[in-house]
């Protein structure tokens, strides 16, 4: 079994390493912080190492796009440059080289790569949040309402509706305008 | 273009909790990976933890719940103390002259209502811990993980989860 590093996160000192006295703690030994620890397959898990790139042999065999040196294995299923072993990187199915990768994450082509998503709908509500200065209303309406046209199509999430609260927060903005106009109608005007 | 996660049958909540003026935090458990959804302001950003990588999790108890509690209790018991004596020199007062009191009283009362809750909320749900993952390559804090108890029912079933995806594994014919 692979010997792992693990400390106490209090006094950083190195705690037991076998995982049925770690399961059992309730307390580091050293500082006697109270703390539990909860191992996991991965813990007992020998590491595995990582594909090599084969070298060129004779002549005539296909070389790797960024690395000359070594044999192709195979192409980019974007760009169709040929990679090494090591280029090669499985994301979602396919094989995509270090470029495309970069691209695809710029992009958001790739959803495996995907690490964040702006949420419009939040911005609508913390910009309602100006609705409590009067001379805001009529600013923060245009906003919210701007948004919510421009946004629209970007507007998602993985944990919420994002449209419904973002037309939501423009409709109290909008309600919060009409009744601003209401009483400036009622007090100068009428 | 919607993929909700509740909608998707591939991911079952583990549990949410709110980040408090900043937002929030959910665990999502697939078959073989954890994903963590963290929302911070305008930013939803996403985490996805492989159950096989995980190598360890240790949840730290600490003194939050004690410290808070102790400010917001110092606090909370002179407000207390001038709500009870206000409202009494308010309603004892004669020829009117419990007017400012009872406004004076009012004021006090509605900061120690807001303040009541807050107290009760610290107190309530048991002790505040710190939880820290770790994998072969990072070593991270799960956020919105504060509580004691609840820390420690997910980190159960991160346990079975992962003892479940090893074991199926392990038996999986070799092709």
């Amino acid at each position: 079994m692979p010997t792992r590093d693990i400390r106490c996160p209090a006094c950083r000192r190195p705690l037991p390493e076998d995982p049925a006295t770690l399961n059992s703690l309730d307390r580091c030994p050293a500082c006697n912080a109270p703390l539990t620890i909860a191992t996991f397959p991965g813990f007992r898990r020998t590491p595995v190492a990582g594909r090599a790139a084969e070298r060129i042999t004779g002549e005539g065999e296909a070389a790797c796009f960024f690395h000359a040196t070594r044999k192709a294995a195979i192409p980019c299923d974007d760009c169709g440059r040929f990679l090494c072993a090591l280029c090669d990187i499985p994301v979602d199915g396919r094989h995509l080289c270090p470029t495309c990768i970069d691209t695809a994450h710029k992009t958001g082509t790739v959803r495996g790569l995907e690490r964040s998503r702006t949420r419009w709908d939040a911005m609508v509500w913390y910009a309602n949040l100006g609705l409590f200065t009067v001379i805001g209303i009529p600013f923060v309406t245009l906003f919210n309402i701007l948004v919510t046209i421009f946004r629209w199509r970007a507007a998602d999430s993985r944990v919420a509706n994002v449209r419904r609260r973002m037309v939501i927060g423009t409709l109290v903005s909008v309600l919060a305008c009409g009744g601003l106009a209401t009483l400036i109608l009622v007090a100068f005007v009428l | 273009m919607s993929d909700l996660l509740h909608q998707n049958p591939t991911y079952r909540k583990l549990r949410s909790s709110l980040i408090p003026l900043v937002g929030s935090s959910s665990y999502w458990l697939a078959e073989d990976h954890l994903l963590v959804v963290d929302v911070l302001g305008v930013l939803e950003r996403y985490r996805k933890f492989q159950l096989e990588d995980i190598e360890n999790i240790v949840i730290r108890p600490n003194r939050l719940r004690l410290i808070l509690g102790l400010i917001l209790g110092l606090l909370l018991v002179p407000f207390l103390a001038m709500a009870i004596g206000f409202w009494i020199a308010g309603l004892t007062a004669t020829d009117g002259e419990g007017e400012p009191w009872i406004f004076a009283a009012i004021f006090v009362t509605t900061i120690a209502t807001i303040l009541l809750p807050i107290l009760a909320f610290i107190l309530i749900g048991g002790t505040m811990c710190e939880v820290r993952m770790t994998t072969a390559v990072q070593e991270i804090r799960l956020p919105g993980l504060y509580r004691l108890p609840k820390a420690r029912a997910l980190v159960q079933e991160l346990q079975s989860a992962a003892q479940r995806f090893t074991s199926s594994n392990a038996n999986a014919p070799v092709p």
